[in-house]
């Protein structure tokens, strides 16, 4: 009877640890659980934080232009190594940026902007090379932003490029090609990037980009193919919307006194062409709306 | 036999409540740490909206669509032509721009509203309207708050 008692005893022994092992399973199951949750939230938080300062960080970029001709050059350190991809959607415009930790089981996040042109390559690391350039068109339509992660160099560019390459000062573009950094060509051929700068076109990934002016230039060496023309298409839109109100701008000064025919019939070429994104059309007309804006009554 | 048996279940009852208070302890504990971050996530992202809304207020002054042709002033007569384009994308992070004159008239020219806002942050601008005065064009000139309200 005793032996028996003991033997349960044990046995009760034996299943209150089975029980408490379980219970224990399943206590850790859940700490798991959460602490891997939470570390997936808080990488996420980590780059809805970072994408949203970065897009505040681009602001001055995109508003220099207004102040000064000069182009804003600067290097931005990334508070951990990143990856940034950069996207762009013409018909609902704007662009996207995908931010991502460099690290494990970290996610992607998206966010959309929408006033900004931001010409960029798919991004990785933690220093990141950040300048602007106003397209005037034939005034300031708005700030290009470059963001540059790789190393470039500049075989045979003309003076005018060059100074300003000089003048942004330390930067990932320089005029002396050493291992490793692209080579960006004008007028010699079978390097990574070819610009052909009297025609306007870059040649790059077997495509050929046109450009108007040294910030599309920049614009089409830079960033990715498909970035570029999106946002060229983007800043087409908004220059049809700017030669819009510089019409009727005309037009007001016009009833007024205003000597505004030649500016006008050019201004509604200049939309039409923005219009169409035909940026061979868009440079002449740009030039013409620009020697014909009346100096007594400047409609721009 | 069955008084031992009754204190192995009471011994097996004991640690179940143990451990099921360790498990709520553990579960309160987890709701009031998550509290704390939504709110820290809370006044982090107001902070940034505060940042990003200082930074495009400037930006907005510096509008092309509304840019004098020589000055550093809005254009009044392209301020008010503004709203008739679909131009949400630059106010992106704003939920109300506009120009509330101050001299020489008190209008109100609204550039953007996608709402009320909680928060308005302004500044001092020239405001300019190009005119024929005795055949001679120049700008008259006014004083304006630009307000961005988040």
């Amino acid at each position: 009877m005793l032996k028996k008692a003991r033997i349960n005893g044990r046995g009760q022994t034996e299943y209150s640890w089975i029980f408490s092992l379980i219970i224990g399973a399943v206590i850790i199951f859940f700490a798991i659980y959460f602490a891997t949750k939470y570390v997936g939230t808080s990488t996420v938080q980590s780059s809805a934080e970072i994408a949203r300062n970065f897009d505040i960080l681009l602001n001055p970029f995109a508003s220099i232009g207004s102040i000064t001709t000069l182009s804003l050059s600067k290097e931005v350190t990334m508070p951990a190594d990143m990856l940034l991809n950069f996207t762009c959607n013409a018909a609902g415009d704007y662009d996207n940026l995908a931010v991502k930790l460099d690290a494990k089981n970290a996610d992607w996040f998206n966010y959309k902007i929408s006033n900004k042109y931001i010409f960029s390559e798919n991004l990785h690391g933690r220093n990141y090379w950040v300048f602007s350039k106003s397209l005037y068109m034939p005034w300031r339509v708005d700030d290009m932003i470059y963001i540059v992660s790789d190393k470039y160099c500049f075989v045979g560019a003309p003076d005018s490029v060059m100074k300003e390459i000089r003048d942004m000062g330390d930067s990932q573009v320089s005029l002396n090609c050493s291992t490793g950094s692209k080579r960006v060509c004008f007028g010699i051929q079978n390097c990574d990037i070819n610009v052909n700068y009297g025609q306007g076109t870059v040649r790059k990934n077997r495509e050929t980009l046109t450009f108007s002016g040294d910030a599309m230039m920049y614009g089409a060496i830079f960033s990715d193919n498909s970035v570029y023309k999106c946002n060229i298409q983007r800043l087409m839109k908004r220059l049809a919307v700017q030669s819009d109100i510089n019409i009727k701008i005309a037009d007001k000064l016009g009833f007024e006194g205003c000597q505004t025919t030649a500016v006008r019939k050019g201004l509604i070429s200049l939309k039409s062409a923005a219009e169409s994104n035909n940026l061979l059309n868009v440079r002449d007309f740009a030039k013409e709306v620009g020697n014909s804006n009346p100096a007594e009554c400047p409609i721009f | 036999m069955m008084k031992i048996n009754g204190r192995g279940q009471l011994r097996i009852q004991e640690m179940a409540f143990v451990l099921l208070a360790v498990v709520l302890l553990g579960f309160i504990a987890f709701i009031f740490y998550a509290k704390f971050q939504s709110e820290g996530i809370r006044s982090s992202s107001e902070q940034i909206k505060e940042r990003d809304a200082l930074s495009l207020r400037d930006k907005i002054a510096a509008l092309p669509e509304i840019k004098c042709s020589e000055k550093l002033c809005i254009d009044r007569d392209k301020a008010v032509m503004l709203k008739d384009y679909n131009l949400k994308g630059m106010f992106q992070g704003l939920t109300e721009a506009k120009i509330v004159e101050l001299y020489p008239s008190n209008e109100t020219i609204v550039l953007y509203s996608g709402g009320k806002g909680n928060v308005t942050y302004s500044t001092f601008v020239n405001l300019c309207e190009q005119k024929s005065l005795g055949g001679i064009f120049a700008y008259d000139c006014g004083l304006a708050l630009l307000e961005v309200s988040i």
